[in-house]
């Protein structure tokens, strides 16, 4: 079964950048002599996956850019399409931009749950310990 | 023609249908001529499956390292699955009245496994030849207690089927490829994977808590410590829904059971390296990117600008890029391309039960527990 939603999101990107990690993570791994020619080639095609990925959706945004310019210059709409190509062209930045920014802040949130868990996990174990010792002198 | 007989089990109070009929044509026997190699156990949970069951205890048989014993759980099937699966020589256990989920037969065929390793396959799949072969090295390597392998439907035809593919092959290229790097996959699928059977039954072997016990089952691992791995090379072909009511069924099922883990596993797995950030990322897709999906780019597109449809298109390539590398290692082209649309279907389908399933497991607490596959 397929958690969530396959290639949209933000989570393609999440796997480009655990993609991206890869190398650091081997040439770790090689220092400690944990790391071989297959795990490497592995690593080369998923590289190879980010680059293409990337550089395809760089060319659609090229070619739909160039779209919405030829449509402007035909005039349907007037000054309609100018303003659509305004559009077009700051949710090219928008969108990728806060794409990032939205996985950043997902990042950020689940190390701070993370904190947030471990400290109550700490205050309930010295409130256990309190209690047991309090018990202890009472008795 | 031989007759099959039932014997009552009386430590377990279940009635059995054991041993062979060699009736409809002569049968692998279950390697009792050959030493085994595999030290292994294939377990078939069944309810109504006589029309793939003969493939799948075919294709097991068919293996080039067969297993020791092959076990087909037929839960009180309506149809002739019991046997047929006989009359294929394999062990058919038959429990006194249904279990109610694949988890619950599963189990009781898990109490009487002796061999160091057993796999679970549905009913509906079919292995390739070398499937069992690829996954043995895997589960032999040091802490790893789980192995599966890549996934593709058997049948690519209609829409949901294409649709389906098309997930499978991006799924399994990329993103479990990756998973599996930091040794994190994120589900050892229900449908083919092999475990140690010790670390199994002493897990419980797999739970009726929550809909998806395959992803329940992985994250118990995680959580414990244990190794799990994904051997790309060995491939399953189940038969994946083939109309919106049968695949209705599944992804309801599906989305609860992510739910249902999420709720159930969250604190354990904070603790675990990059399965924390993987499970809250997903989860977040499945709620956000739906949303997204479904309400915000078609409301924008009619109020704001008609170029926000664009949006559905944004991430073509990143689907496209892993699935035609895949499909022309398998020289799939054509069938791969032919069946991008249905991807986008399918996922808007999905988008839609991921949102019920969260609005009713987590807003109104009503909680799936009814095991329905949809045939």
């Amino acid at each position: 079964m397929m958690a969530g939603l396959p290639g949209t999101g933000i989570g393609g990107m999440f796997y480009v950048g655990l993609t991206l990690a890869m190398p650091f993570r081997e040439l770790y791994r090689a220092v400690r002599g944990k790391s071989n020619a297959q795990r490497w080639s592995f690593i080369g095609i998923q590289l190879g996956f980010v680059v293409a990925i990337v550089a395809g959706m760089w060319g659609e945004a090229w070619a739909l850019g160039r779209l919405i310019e030829w449509c402007a210059t035909l005039d349907w709409m007037g000054s309609g399409w100018q303003h659509s190509m305004t559009q077009a062209k700051m949710m090219s930045y928008v969108i990728p931009g806060g794409a990032l920014i939205c996985l950043a802040s997902v990042v950020a949130l689940f190390f701070g749950l993370k904190l947030v868990v471990k400290l109550g996990e700490k205050s309930r174990k010295v409130a256990a310990t309190t209690a047991a010792d309090m018990q202890g002198e009472a008795a | 023609m031989m007759s099959s007989s039932v014997i009552a089990d009386e430590t377990s109070g279940n009635a059995t249908l054991r041993e062979s009929t060699g009736t409809l044509e002569q049968p692998q026997t279950q390697a009792s001529s050959q030493k085994s190699l595999s030290n292994l156990t294939v377990m078939v949970p069944a309810y109504n499956e006589a029309a793939s069951i003969v493939d799948t205890i075919r294709s097991i048989q068919a293996q080039t390292i067969p297993p020791d014993e092959i076990i087909v759980i037929d839960d009180c099937s309506t149809d002739n699955t019991s046997e047929l699966a006989a009359a294929c020589g394999v062990t058919v256990l038959r429990p006194e009245k249904n279990t109610g989920t694949k988890a619950g037969a599963q189990n009781l065929a898990l109490a009487q496994v002796k061999t160091e390793f057993v796999m679970a396959i549905d009913a509906d799949t079919t292995l390739a030849p070398n499937a069992i072969a690829l996954l043995l090295p895997a589960i032999k390597t040091p802490n790893t207690v789980a192995v599966c392998g890549f996934v593709l439907p058997r049948f690519v035809k209609t829409l949901w089927e294409r649709g389906r593919y098309v997930e499978y092959m991006f799924a399994f290229t990329f993103f479990k490829q990756v998973q599996n790097y930091y040794d994190r996959p994120l589900i050892s699928s229900g449908c083919f994977s092999m475990y140690r059977t010790s670390i199994l039954q002493a897990q419980g072997g797999w739970s009726t808590r929550t809909m998806a016990e395959d992803m329940d089952l992985t994250w118990c691992f995680h959580e414990a410590g244990y190794g799990v791995k994904f051997v790309p090379d060995a491939l399953c072909y189940p038969i994946e829904p083939h109309d919106f009511c049968f695949m209705n069924k599944q992804l309801k099922r599906w989305s609860h059971g992510f739910v249902q883990n999420v709720r159930l596993h969250w604190r354990g797995i904070l603790n675990v390296k990059v399965l924390g950030l993987m499970v809250t990322v997903s989860l977040w897709d499945a709620t956000v990117a739906s949303i997204a999906y479904l309400f915000i780019l078609p409301l924008l597109a009619i109020f704001v600008n008609p170029l926000f449809v664009l949006g559905y298109l944004i991430d073509i390539p990143a689907v496209i890029v892993p699935v035609l590398y895949e499909a022309i290692r398998r020289k799939e082209v054509g069938k791969a391309m032919a069946s991008i649309p249905s991807f986008f279907v399918l996922r808007t389908l999905n988008s839609c039960h991921m949102l019920l399933a969260l609005w009713r497991e987590v807003v109104l607490r009503r909680r799936l527990s009814v095991y329905e596959k949809g045939h």
